[in-house]
């Protein structure tokens, strides 16, 4: 079980630097871009508010898999 | 609208009053004054949190930002919000474990038990100092600034500055930081709701989102893109803004406080869940705000775009709201600055406690007084004295990481790098040193310094295992 939640972790962990070095590349930030409007929304925007929110989502997941057992309370 | 600006002052000061009666500590303990008798829920805790990281430089300087620099603004402030919040699940944790074991009282304090030398602590707390007291100064000062502009016949800006700093001192002084607590709940939940009337009202100017964005594009493309009209915006400029943001929640000696006396785990998790949200919900606005003044105010002063965008192009009574909330934003911040240091103080001395907590409530005055004086003096840029403020304690985060992470006896060399860091990164900001070395900036070059010394010291100086349970 504690295996299985641990690979988990690595996983959501993975992730999670994925998306950070993603944040810094000219996928989410393309220079001097603008296009294309998506959603009415400009794409640096778009891919910036995207990528907001999938680490919120990263770390909601993060946090119903690492419910540690000795815990500080 | 004085009226009801006054009308809207009292009301916000009469509840003041009230929450600090009701959370008002006869008996001050480190226990039950600066740390508030820990125990703290996941609403009250997210709130404060909440507050506290969104200051002043939220309301004012981030439409500027959005209006002068472009879009890029959200991957500088919301996407490193974002971040930090998975880094403060992962690492929040840990921190709190080590916290209890050691009776954390602050981080300078922890920092000097867990290396084992005072010099840690004395890193900690000197960098806490240094870089928060400037902070707190412009913000005061901004809003000083902001408020003589909207009534010039009042009182001068020095006026409004003590009377702010004033507020702060004493309901510190009185309820300590469930007093603090309480209050930044009172001014996160003005903050938004003041932040969501205006930037709705900047949307409803355009029509909607989408007309928004084709408007700024026919005055100034360069707005919604990266690096933006000024250049500003560089995957280097964003990527250092990020870690400095990502290390807040350990660097920032208010925010960690707020980390170790949440009540459980699971409000702790509760809390960073719904910051990650709230941070969304709190940045966007700033966004309309901002591409509203792209539109209408492209060439105005930061200070007069935010007087028409807050007061002048909103009903008066939005805008007597909106004073207040401004005041709401830089007090729910500065004060938990201020009370920061206080403890961080308090963590390094070892005396009777009563004395302690007396001889900290002296230097939470002190620290007040001192950044009433740099706001009355500060002329900086605010967004950006705010990102050198994280920027500086982010360069002690690898030491205070490696300490929270790390369960094998440290060497003093963290410590001493981190020192080494600092005084560099204060001689680059002051012009006695380059600011950039080849095409890196000096402070990625002082990051991939201290990561080097964590490295040696947690691989090469440490031959037995170090567990570090991430």
């Amino acid at each position: 079980m504690k295996t299985k939640r641990n690979k988990l972790l690595v996983v959501i962990d993975v992730l999670a630097i994925l998306l950070f070095a993603t944040t810094f590349s000219p996928f989410v930030m393309p220079s001097g871009i603008v296009n294309p409007f998506i959603l009415g929304v400009c794409y640096t925007m778009f891919m910036g508010f995207l990528v907001s929110v999938l680490f919120v989502i990263l770390a909601f997941l993060v946090s119903l898999v690492n419910k540690e057992k000795e815990h500080a309370d | 609208m004085l009226t009801k600006f006054i009308i809207a002052g009292t009301v916000y000061l009469a509840i003041l009053i009230f929450l600090v009666r009701i959370t008002r500590v006869k008996e001050k303990t480190t226990s039950n004054y600066l740390l508030g008798g820990g125990n703290v829920g996941f609403v009250i805790g997210l709130f404060t949190t909440a507050a506290t990281l969104f200051s002043a430089f939220t309301v004012i300087g981030m439409p500027d930002f959005f209006r002068t620099h472009g879009v890029g603004a959200w991957i500088f402030l919301a996407v490193s919000d974002a971040m930090m919040v998975y880094g403060l699940i992962r690492v929040g944790e840990l921190l709190r474990r080590k916290a209890r074991k050691l009776e954390f009282k602050g981080m300078s304090g922890l920092m000097a038990t867990t290396y084992k030398t005072k010099l840690a602590g004395y890193v900690a707390f000197g960098g806490a100092v240094v870089f928060l007291i400037p902070y707190i100064a412009v913000q005061i000062s901004g809003i000083s600034i902001f408020l003589n502009a909207a009534f010039p016949d009042a009182i001068p800006v020095w006026g409004w500055s003590v009377m702010i700093v004033a507020i702060m001192i004493l309901y510190s002084e009185t309820g300590g930081l469930r007093a603090i607590m309480y209050n930044d709940t009172l001014q996160g939940i003005l903050l938004f709701i003041m932040i969501w009337i205006v930037g709705y009202n900047c949307i409803n100017h355009f029509g909607s989102i989408e007309s928004m964005f084709k408007k700024v594009e026919t005055i100034n493309e360069e707005l919604l893109s990266v690096p933006g009209p000024k250049g500003l915006f560089t995957p280097q400029f964003l990527l250092i803004s990020a870690i400095a943001i990502i290390c807040l929640p350990f660097t920032q000696p208010q925010i960690s406080t707020r980390v170790v006396i949440m009540k459980s785990s699971s409000a702790l998790r509760k809390m960073a869940i719904g910051l990650g949200v709230v941070a969304i919900l709190i940045i966007l606005p700033t966004l309309f705000m901002g591409m509203y003044g792209a539109v209408l105010y492209p060439d105005a002063s930061t200070q007069d775009f935010i007087g028409h965008v807050l007061l002048h192009d909103q009903a008066s009574s939005v805008a007597a709201l909106g004073l207040v909330g401004l005041i709401a934003a830089a007090i729910s911040t500065s004060d938990s600055q201020i009370f920061a240091l206080g403890s961080e103080l308090r963590s390094l001395l070892s005396i009777d406690d009563k004395k302690a907590v007396s001889l900290t409530r002296l230097f939470i005055f002190i620290f007040g007084i001192l950044a009433l004086i740099f706001s009355i003096v500060s002329t900086e840029h605010l967004v950006l004295l705010a990102r050198t403020s994280f920027t500086g304690t982010a360069m002690m985060a690898p030491m205070i990481l490696v300490g929270i992470l790390s369960a094998k006896k440290l060497s003093k060399l963290m410590p001493i790098a981190t020192l080494i860091a600092l005084l560099v990164f204060i001689l680059a900001k002051l012009g006695v040193l380059p600011v950039k070395i080849g095409a890196l900036q000096i402070e990625l070059v002082l990051f991939i310094f201290l990561a080097i010394a964590v490295v040696v010291e947690t691989v090469v100086l440490k031959k037995t295992d170090v567990e570090t349970t991430l």
